[in-house]
């Protein structure tokens, strides 16, 4: 593509020069101070292994958490008029901008077992307490990834052409089935970005685990906390572990390329 | 009468107030231009919107009543409905969605297959069920629409502007088999469209819908025949006035005066067909009674035939032949005569 004309200022080319550096300086160090040859070693050790496993398990819990609750919220927003809808929207996309640190704390005084708002209860009924547990893990990972699903769904939901559920309804579906049959499987793309996305937060939340859940290892040590936790005794470790995070993040934008990005890359054109 | 409506819906701009009936094995048009409310009136006998006054009854049960607060929602009306576009699901084969209307009413998996494979071999696309509907081409994916529609055997089949996405190449032989698919179906047909040879080659009866009203209904010849609006005049290519009549004299509203054959009293229509008007350089000598001075203000070539827009006492398209028009030496601004037999004006009281 040539461009003829006037060309973008020298001082706004020299200033994108030094933001670029500044993204990519980072990666440089992390990748200059990988030991390569060390990595099965370091993923050997049975911290790394107990983050990895519990990473594994805590996403897949909350990204599943997050489409069973979060696609309907999705549907309800999008379709749904009420008062207070904008209400609700500003609510569920919150914990976007919130720092996690507050959010842990919030969920803290919901769900701990002292003073909690919910979390007394549910101890004294069931004997279970979120806190310091696996499932304290998944509930804070569910709060901060939960609103990258909702909000790309309900985009897909709403431009998705509505005429289709329609046409099943004229067939004879009723409204549990549109939305089985044809609303969900029409927003499949949207779903799985926001899926990915979603997926990708709760991999690597650290401030509301860390701050709700605690940080004990085989419990509620993910791989985040974990390389906070052995970035002074374990260097190589925690370098180790965050490279997966940083190539986990390079395939969950590289899969999301279309669908996030197509959008910026036409206004480009 | 399998559908009986007399419905009243305010949305928008649009004020729609509309009778409409069909029986079985009858095909209805629905003819108007974009925004006359067509494919509102459509929605609402689908049941996808509901009216503020009157009501819909198919086979004779009430499905909108508003004054005793009786709506039946779609998926519980008998109605089959080939959306514009055809809107098959994407992400379901063909025979999946031919199969839809029959699961979504409860058949199971397999019965539903095997009827809509029935159906899909009636339209004659046996072959494709396994493909996508993305595969198919326009005239295609109407046939599966049909099919999709037709399967759950609905009493009323709804049509909204079936033609309007193939292209002009194809289009001819597809309403052909529209017609022929239309004919094996029992219930009653509403076609939507906005297009007069839609309407004419697939309908028996036309209602021409003007800004929410009905402007003229009737058997198709009829309303082709004689209009009574400048949107079906032009629809039908025809010129169209109307005036006051006095014996065999019609003085028009814009003041020229028309003779005709039949008398007339009051006010009435009067329709010329384009080929009915003679053009000649200098006054016509003989018989014609009707002979008005003009210039030319526009010509539309139609083939090898010519429409020369005329303005004079009374504005008239006439339409020659290319050759006729270069014998002429036609151009905008010439001035000439325009002659009609009193024989060929159709006049007809308002």
């Amino acid at each position: 593509m040539s461009r003829r004309g006037r060309g973008v200022p020298l001082v706004a080319v020299l200033l994108a020069l030094v933001a670029v550096g500044f993204f990519v300086l980072p990666l440089v160090g992390l990748l200059r101070k990988m030991p390569w040859s060390d990595i099965w070693d370091n993923l050997d050790d049975p911290a790394a292994r107990d983050a990895i496993r519990l990473s594994i398990e805590c996403s897949l819990w909350s990204t599943l958490l997050a489409i069973v609750f979060g696609v309907p919220l999705a549907y309800v927003l999008a379709r749904a008029r009420f008062p207070g809808r904008a209400l609700v929207r500003a609510l569920v996309v919150l914990p976007m901008v919130l720092p996690p640190v507050v959010g842990g704390v919030a969920l803290l005084y919901a769900f701990q077992r002292n003073g909690g708002l919910l979390g007394g209860w549910i101890y004294d009924t069931f004997g279970f307490q979120f806190t310091f547990s696996k499932w304290g893990v998944v509930l804070a990972e569910t709060f901060v990834a939960m609103p990258f699903l909702v909000i790309t769904v309900e985009a897909g939901l709403r431009s998705m052409d509505r005429r289709y559920e329609d046409a099943a309804a004229s067939l004879g579906a009723g409204r549990w089935t549109v939305f089985r049959r044809v609303t969900v499987p029409m927003v499949t793309p949207a779903l799985i970005a926001g899926s990915a996305l979603a997926w990708a937060r709760a991999l690597g939340e650290f401030g509301a685990t860390i701050t709700f859940a605690g940080n004990i290892q085989g419990r509620t040590q993910t791989l985040p906390l974990a390389v906070y936790n052995l970035l002074e005794a374990q260097q190589g470790v925690a370098i180790t572990l965050s490279l997966i995070l940083l190539a986990i993040s390079v395939v969950v934008l590289a899969s999301l390329r279309d669908h996030w990005f197509g959008g910026l890359r036409d206004a480009g054109r | 009468m399998t559908l009986v409506a007399d419905v009243g819906l305010h949305v928008g701009e649009l004020d729609l107030a509309v009778e409409l009936d069909a029986g079985d094995g009858e095909t209805v048009a629905v003819l108007g231009p974009n925004g006359a409310g067509k494919s509102t009136l459509l929605r609402i006998l689908a049941g996808l919107l509901g009216v503020d006054r009157g009501f819909v009854a198919i086979d004779g049960v009430t499905v909108d009543d508003p004054a005793t607060g009786t709506f039946v929602v779609p998926e519980d009306r008998n109605v089959g409905v080939v959306f514009q576009d055809y809107l098959l699901f994407p992400h379901l084969s063909v025979l999946e969605n031919v199969a839809f209307g029959l699961r979504s009413r409860g058949v199971g998996r397999v019965d539903a297959r095997v009827r809509a494979s029935e159906w899909l071999a009636r339209v004659g696309m046996a072959d494709r069920g396994r493909e996508r509907p993305t595969t198919l081409s326009g005239g295609q994916q109407q046939r599966v629409a049909l099919a999709r529609a037709l399967v759950t055997e609905p009493r009323l089949l709804l049509l909204d502007e079936p033609l309007a996405a193939l292209d002009v190449g194809t289009r001819t032989e597809l309403r052909r088999d529209l017609r022929a698919h239309l004919a094996t179906f029992r219930g009653a047909r509403v076609i939507v469209t906005h297009e007069l040879l839609d309407a004419v080659a697939l309908a028996d009866r036309l209602v021409v819908l003007e800004h929410g009203r009905i402007a003229q209904s009737g058997a198709v010849a009829d309303v082709a025949g004689r209009p009574r609006s400048r949107y079906v005049a032009d629809l039908v290519g025809t010129n169209l006035f109307h005036g006051v009549g006095r014996g065999t004299t019609v003085r028009t509203d814009q003041g020229g005066d028309v003779v005709t054959a039949e008398p007339a009293d009051g006010a009435a229509y009067i329709a010329i067909h384009p080929n009915a008007v003679s053009l000649d350089r200098a006054h016509p000598e003989g018989s014609p009674r009707n002979v008005w001075r003009g210039n030319v203000v526009g010509t539309d070539l139609l083939g090898d035939r010519v429409r020369v827009h005329l303005a004079g006492p009374v504005r008239l398209v006439a339409e020659v032949t290319a050759v006729a028009l270069a014998e002429l030496g036609l151009h905008d601004g010439s001035e000439l005569w325009a002659s009609v037999k009193a024989t060929e004006v159709d006049v007809y009281p308002v």
